[in-house]
This record gives C-alpha cells, sequence and structure tokens, in this order.
C-alpha cells in the first residue's frame, strides 16, 4: 500500500469536499460514483481493509434504520410490497433509502482518512490557519472521551435492567420513560469529568500563555498546495456537473 | 444443583485479545467466593460475563441450572445483585430514596412496602441524611453503598461486588466488612472482587485466581 505523507490539512480539505459533496448529491447514481471514489482514497491513505470493515460494521444498524424509515412511508413509484392499498415499499422508498445509506457510509468512511493523520500535526496545522486552540482542543478531548462514555452508558442501560426491569417487550412509552434514566447519571457524570478536566487542565497551565508553542513545524510541501487546490477544483466541477445534468 | 456454575468459560473482547481462558467453578448457597488477580487481569470481565452484559465467546453460566444465555437481565437481576467497580454508574434517579425504590415501583410494590423497605436500606446503610438528595454529589462510598442498597431491595440470592473497597478509609471499609458480614450470616452469597488481603479474608471459602486469563481455583 502506499504511503504518501501528506499534510494533515490536505487530508481535512480531501474530507471536506467528500462530505460536501455526499450531502449535496440526491441522486443514487452520483453517490454510489463517490462512495467508489472515497473507497479508493481511503485505501490510497494506507487505511487497512480491516480498519474500513470495522468501521462500517458498528454502523449497520444504523444504516438498516435508516433505509427502512426512508423507504417505509413513500408512497410515490410502484409497489414493490403492498398491504392492501397502502403501498409499503417502493421502488422510489427504496432508491431513497439507498441513498440515504450510502451518504451515511460516504461520510464514514471520508472521516475515516483522518484516521491515518496524527492529530498533533493536524492540530498545529489547523493552529496556523488561525482556528482557535481551544475550540481543536475541545473536539479532540470530544473524540477521547467518546468510547469512555459508550462504556458508561451501556453499563448504566445493564444497570436499569439488573434491577429487574424489562427493556425487551415493554411498551414504547415505558420503555422511552426507563431510557429516560439513562441520561441523568450520563449527563452527571459528563459534567463531573469535566469539571476535573478543567482543573487538571488548569493545573497543567492549559490557556496561562497567549499562545501554544509547538514542538513540530508543519508546513505544506507543494504536493500538498496541489493537491488541495485540485480538490477544491474537483469537488466544485462535481457540483457543477450534477447540477447540469439533474 | 448448584447455584452458579461456570464450565469452560471463555471470553475475548471485539480486538481478539482473550481475556478468560477456560474457567471454572461452582458456587453453592453459603459460599463466599474471593476473585483476585493484579489489575487488568479480567476480574470486571468476568463479573460483566456472569451478570450476561457480556457473551461468552465459549462455555456456559448455569444459574440455578438454566443458561444466563436464555435469560434476561431484569431475570438475572433478580438473582444476582451486581455493585460495579463504578458505582456511579449504576445510580440514576433524581434522590437516593428513588433510587433504592427504583426496583420495587416499577414491579408494582405497594407504596407502603416500598416505604418500608426503602427506610430499612436507609438503616442499614447508614444514608438516612442523604434520602433526599442527589445520588451524583455523593462521595464514593456513599455512592457505593446506595448501589448496594438499591440492588439488595430485589433479595437477591448473590451479591457480587467489584473491588468494593477501593476508596473506603478504614472505618468505612470496616463498616462495610460488618455490614457484607451480616448480609452473609442472613443467608446472601458473596462473590467479592478485591485484591485487598484482609479484606474479609475469614468469611471466604473459596478463591479463585486469575492471571493472564488462567485461573486457580483454591478451596479454604
Ligand atoms: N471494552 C473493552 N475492549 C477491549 N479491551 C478491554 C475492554 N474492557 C477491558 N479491556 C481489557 O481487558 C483486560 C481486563 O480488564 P478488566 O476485566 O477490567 O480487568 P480487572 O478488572 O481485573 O482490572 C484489560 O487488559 C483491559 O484493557
Ligand atoms: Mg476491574
Amino acid at each position: 500500500m502506499t504511503h504518501f505523507e501528506l499534510d494533515p490539512r490536505t487530508k481535512l480539505v480531501f474530507v471536506l469536499v467528500i462530505s460536501s459533496l455526499a450531502v449535496i448529491y440526491r441522486s443514487l447514481y452520483w453517490l454510489i460514483g463517490l462512495f467508489a471514489c472515497s473507497t479508493v482514497l481511503f485505501f490510497v491513505f494506507g487505511v487497512r481493509f480491516s480498519n474500513l470493515l470495522n468501521r462500517l460494521k458498528s454502523f449497520i444498524p444504523i444504516i438498516i434504520l435508516i433505509i427502512f424509515v426512508q423507504s417505509i412511508f413513500r408512497q410515490e413509484g410502484n409497489a414493490v410490497l403492498a398491504v392492501g392499498r397502502f403501498n409499503l415499499l417502493t421502488d422510489v422508498g427504496v432508491k431513497e433509502g439507498a441513498s440515504a445509506a450510502l451518504r451515511l457510509m460516504i461520510l464514514i468512511l471520508s472521516a475515516g482518512i483522518l484516521v491515518s493523520t496524527n492529530p498533533q500535526h493536524l492540530i498545529r496545522g489547523l493552529v496556523d490557519w488561525r482556528v482557535p486552540y481551544e475550540l481543536i482542543f475541545m473536539v479532540q478531548m470530544g473524540i477521547r472521551f467518546l468510547p469512555l462514555l459508550r462504556e458508561e452508558v451501556n453499563d448504566t442501560f445493564a444497570a436499569i435492567q439488573l434491577r429487574g426491569v424489562e427493556l425487551v417487550n415493554v411498551p414504547l412509552v415505558k420503555k422511552m420513560k426507563i431510557y429516560s434514566h439513562v441520561f441523568l447519571p450520563s449527563i452527571a457524570n459528563a459534567l463531573i469529568r469535566t469539571n476535573q478536566l478543567t482543573l487538571a487542565m488548569e493545573l497543567k497551565g492549559f490557556g496561562v500563555g497567549e499562545k501554544r508553542s509547538f514542538y513540530h513545524e508543519v508546513s505544506l510541501k507543494s504536493v500538498d498546495k496541489i493537491l488541495t487546490f485540485v480538490s477544491i477544483f474537483l469537488g466544485l466541477t462535481a457540483v457543477i456537473l450534477y447540477y447540469k445534468w439533474n | 444443583m448448584s447455584l452458579l456454575e461456570v464450565k469452560d468459560l471463555s471470553f475475548a473482547y471485539k480486538n481478539g485479545v482473550q481475556i478468560i481462558e477456560r474457567i471454572n467453578f461452582t458456587l453453592n448457597k453459603g459460599d463466599c467466593l474471593a476473585i483476585k488477580g493484579p489489575n487488568g487481569s479480567g476480574k470486571t470481565t468476568l463479573a460483566k460475563l456472569l451478570t450476561r452484559i457480556l457473551r461468552p465467546t465459549g462455555g456456559h453460566i448455569l444459574l440455578e441450572g438454566k443458561d444466563i444465555s436464555e435469560l434476561t437481565l431484569a431475570d438475572i437481576g433478580k438473582k444476582i445483585g451486581y455493585v460495579m467497580q463504578n458505582p456511579e454508574r449504576q445510580v440514576f434517579s433524581h434522590t437516593v430514596e428513588e433510587d433504592i425504590a427504583f426496583s420495587l415501583r416499577h414491579r408494582g410494590f405497594k407504596s407502603e412496602e416500598v416505604e418500608k423497605k426503602i427506610d430499612k436500606m436507609l438503616d442499614f446503610f447508614e444514608l438516612n441524611r442523604y434520602r433526599k438528595t442527589s445520588p451524583f454529589i455523593l462521595s464514593r462510598g456513599e455512592q457505593q453503598r446506595l448501589a448496594i442498597a438499591s440492588v439488595l431491595v430485589l433479595e437477591p440470592k448473590i451479591l457480587l461486588l467489584d473491588e468494593p473497597t477501593t476508596g473506603l478509609d478504614p472505618l468505612r471499609k470496616k463498616r462495610l466488612e460488618l455490614m457484607l458480614r451480616e448480609l452473609y450470616y442472613n443467608g446472601t452469597t458473596l462473590i467479592v472482587i478485591s485484591h485487598d488481603h484482609k479484606f474479609l479474608s475469614k468469611l471466604f471459602n473459596k478463591e479463585l485466581c486469575i492471571e493472564n486469563g488462567l485461573m486457580r481455583e483454591d478451596m479454604l
């Protein structure tokens, strides 16, 4: 597999271009094309295939749900599946659902390009672009705490059920009421942790200096500049072409 | 029939690292089991397997003869009271008393009965003055006592505690020990994960040591 050592910002531009296109495109075929492109890019940037599968795997339930929700209530088009006079599934609906799912997968894939990026370098680059460091830091912290948060929520869910409360085969309203209990500890614990983190950061001198200094310098190489330009150019072209042909 | 029977239990997380490999042990009524092992050896993982929060990759766990994979978490919670290593994750109500009452109210107990049980628990776990307090501002030790109280209202046969002594001062530890001792003498079977060698040491009749996923069971 090839390994370009591209500037993280160049990758970020790629991601932004691809995800913008994913949001703009409404046509299934265009989305399929875009999906193919982002898969190729994903490999070019040296993210491994297993990583790709893992990434998509955890989103499968959501993707299925989206396909389902998007397709089920469409009435126009030819019925694929009907109950009496009510069209449960139409060809338009299926297309719509598939598009929505593709859109989500493209977003996940393109974000995956950033996985191959050294976060420190990305931060350094973004600060050079005058994005406030505090903002970047917070986003980074949020991402870092995400797995922990997930485990916490899972534990709370389990704890509620272990208290003798069924979550399977109960009416939706009751289920929602029980689910609402999960938010309280999650938010409380998140706030407590934020507090601790703030204190820890301040003790370590966060925000004392006017400007953060960096150990590593990053600078856009000419290949980066060209690629950034090319990707923005291609992105705009892709938008124009799309509107011309649809 | 044993209360709890673990047969050839194996477990690996999704990343493929084998945490538990072919563990076997049985627990009868009146047993008091200590689970020991260094940090990261898989003690918490084992506790989550026993309560079906995690699904084993191999082997079986029988609770009163029934494979727990066929039971719901709610069924298991009526038999095993699980106090997590992070008790703050298992309290979730607005007030301490509501948290204790949670499972009773959801199971349709009458108000007077619920009140009576709450009073009993608050007394026993010395939480009376926090009755109307939010559980999230309690100290670790208090949250832990609350967590124990809230799982005990279902009167489980087994009480499973994951590192209950961390963060407790000697006095609190002593008191917790007395409480657990009393529960034990009243018929609760105990499983205690701990590396505190003194804690409850006189009570244990079985010991399970996990190291590198492997296990050594000793009868004490
Ligand atoms: N969700 C998870 N995914 C992958 N590995 C995990 C997960 N949770 C715990 N582990 C790993 O499993 C091992 C055992 O963890 P744990 O059961 O918490 O140990 P103990 O409670 O004995 O300290 C550790 O090496 C830990 O890093
Ligand atoms: Mg542990």
